[in-house]
């Protein structure tokens, strides 16, 4: 395959998300522009100008009407999709880790660092409302997190929500009443990123202590588990085989010490079922913040440290190879 | 949907100097045709940074595929170019949407028969040394049982010899009698007996110092063979990196191998360090302390 490479930021890329018919692209980076492409052509349709910071998260609603994106401005900035115009801006005390819609577009959930003295929260705000007063304050807060909030994800049907935090914990919550339910300890480091499988049922974790892990989203009791030989930054489990994708590298700080061999920046596949590795994608020069599957399940895009988002069309190859 | 496949060909036009003046400002238009195989070409005009008018002409095999989307993509489609890509020409920009010049391809994890290969001579290995060092144990154990100083004293006994003939050592019968375990070195007294297999003649070892930590036993049999017959070769490793730790015993039969071996190598350069060679100090006050 030949991976399209798409050069629109000029930081690295912190997240990357598909919307939910798989035809845009939205890329975050730590400059300060989020970008929305094509993803059968890789054209750039547009960008998302007002923040002041690195961005951390973005997130599309389901119609891809609406965007949120959160700063380390101290912002989240509620967007049109189509031309870019922001509607709303939430301003908070610290950096913005993550922005999430929730599953019926209903609300937008905030989640806040644990920076300049302040704790981290989730704030949810009402953003199906006519008026922007009523969006513009938080209807609720999800407290009581021990380290910053790194990702937020809200189950399809049903109204509870996951958190995972820079201390290795996956807590869940009870969207009507703000209660923690939940909280179970599962990896030693940061855990860097969260996704849902496809059917909602499980979810991705990828952590700095070199393993990613499929959790129960009901009783979130570990299913299973990947093991790697560097922090694992980003996870994505394919839609439709039984494979995951896990992008890592070693730590940005320690990259001018080695070469690009040794800092095994390449994308790994792994097995679902058996744990086993299947093979690599090599191509970044920097190592990978996020990745994600496409929702037809045909294609991957990566975002790496240097500012590069890689868009792979799988070959016929991959689809007919077996791996028993 | 359309997917183009570039063939640029770049053509600088020498301008005549009469014609300066008429293209100092402005560019010839764009021109665009479909040539009979269904070719498409473009012809575009810029200055480049000599001032000088260059002619690009770029052909391009269009192929149409059709894919079915939904009502909502095929909206999207029309979406118009925002933000900093705003006045940007429709299609991909050039300097921001690229094709990778390598084909990448998953590089799926074969190749197990080799490594299998490879592990499974190491397992073997292993699993002959286990073997021995089982071997080597039990027969302790019935030396022990029986009383006697070494294997073949015990193959004698079970010969049929009569235990009074053989050279018991009077220690191993006192420690029978009291049933309390004297480990084999300090049988005899606590002197360190000659004629044990736990004693190491020390006296043609050579310690070799200043060894890269990823230095190989068959690396040093390599280099120290040439000098004599080796007895045995230890590298010191760490227990728990199992790195090495740099210096490493090398056990020759003779001593005069030994001896010239330490004259060639003492200072030898090997693996981008110099190598340390001298006699091994014998370890024998170590032992007695146990």
């Amino acid at each position: 395959m030949r991976p399209l490479i798409l050069k629109g930021h000029e930081r690295p890329l912190t997240m990357l998300k598909y919307n939910s018919e798989g035809d845009l692209l939205f890329s975050t980076a730590k400059d300060s522009t989020p970008t929305v492409w094509w993803t059968s052509n890789g054209e750039r349709i547009g960008t998302y100008r007002g923040h002041n910071g690195a961005v951390w998260s973005i997130d599309v609603n389901n119609d891809s009407t609406r965007v949120v994106t959160g700063s380390a401005d101290n912002s989240a900035k509620f967007w049109r999709a189509e031309t870019g115009e922001c509607i709303l801006t939430w301003t908070h005390k610290s950096p913005v880790r993550c922005v999430s819609f929730s599953s019926d577009d209903q609300f937008v959930f905030v989640a806040t660092a644990m920076l300049m003295g302040q704790s981290s929260e989730i704030y949810q705000y009402l953003v199906d409302s006519e008026s922007l007063e009523e969006a513009s304050v938080p209807i609720r807060t999800f407290s009581g997190h021990s380290a910053t909030v790194t990702r937020v994800v809200c189950h399809p049907t049903e109204k509870t929500l996951i958190s995972t935090g820079e201390d290795g914990t996956v807590r869940k919550w009870d969207i009507e009443t703000g209660r923690n339910t939940e909280t179970v300890t599962i990896h030693q480091k940061p855990i860097n990123d969260l996704q849902l499988s496809k059917s909602g049922g499980q979810l991705i974790t990828a952590s700095s202590d070199f393993s990613a892990k499929i959790l129960d989203f009901r009783s979130l009791k570990v299913l299973k588990t990947f093991l790697t030989d560097r922090p694992v930054n980003s996870a994505a489990i394919s839609p439709i085989l039984p494979h995951v994708l896990l992008g890592g590298g070693q730590e940005a700080s320690q990259v001018t010490t080695t070469g690009d061999r040794a800092g095994r920046f390449e994308a790994r596949l792994f097995h679902l079922i058996y744990e086993d590795e299947i093979g690599i994608i090599r191509g970044h020069f920097g190592p990978i913040n996020t990745v994600a599957f496409s929702p037809d399940g045909l294609q991957f895009a990566s975002g790496a440290e240097e500012g590069f988002i890689r868009l792979h069309n799988f070959d016929e190859e991959y689809f007919q190879a077996s791996y028993n | 949907m359309a997917t183009s496949s570039v063939l640029p060909t770049t053509k600088p036009v020498v301008r005549e100097w009469a014609d300066e003046d008429d293209f100092s400002n402005k560019l010839p238009p764009l021109e665009e045709w479909y040539d009979e195989e269904g070719l498409k070409h473009v012809v575009e005009y810029h200055f480049n940074e000599e001032n000088k008018l260059v002619k690009t002409t770029k052909v391009f095999r269009v192929k149409k595929e059709t894919k079915q989307v939904s009502k909502s993509v095929a909206e999207r489609r029309h979406w118009k170019k925002f933000g900093d890509c705003q006045r940007a020409p429709p299609g991909p920009e050039p300097g921001v949407t690229a094709v990778s010049l390598d084909d990448v391809s998953i590089e799926y994890k074969r190749g197990e028969e080799s490594e299998g290969e490879e592990d499974l001579k190491a397992k073997e290995q292993k699993d002959i040394q286990k073997m021995l060092a089982m071997q080597r144990f039990k027969r302790r154990l019935e030396e022990r049982r029986a009383g006697v100083a070494n294997w073949a004293q015990l193959m004698a006994l079970k010969a049929g010899a009569q235990r009074d003939e053989l050279e018991v050592p009077s220690t191993n019968a006192n420690s029978a009698n009291t049933g309390k375990y004297v480990p084999p070195h300090l049988r005899g007294g606590g002197r360190v007996s000659s004629d044990s297999s736990y004693t190491r003649d020390d006296s043609a070892t050579v310690r070799v110092s200043n060894l890269s930590p990823n230095t190989t036993e068959s690396d040093l049999q390599e280099l120290f063979h040439p000098f004599g017959n080796i007895r045995r070769i230890f590298i010191s490793k760490d227990r728990h990196t199992g790195e090495g730790k740099g210096f490493a015993f090398v056990a020759f039969s003779n001593r005069e191998d030994a001896r010239k071996c330490i004259e060639k190598l003492d200072g030898y350069g090997y693996d981008h360090l110099i190598l340390r060679c001298e006699w091994a100090k014998p370890s024998e006050n170590k032992r007695g302390q146990k």
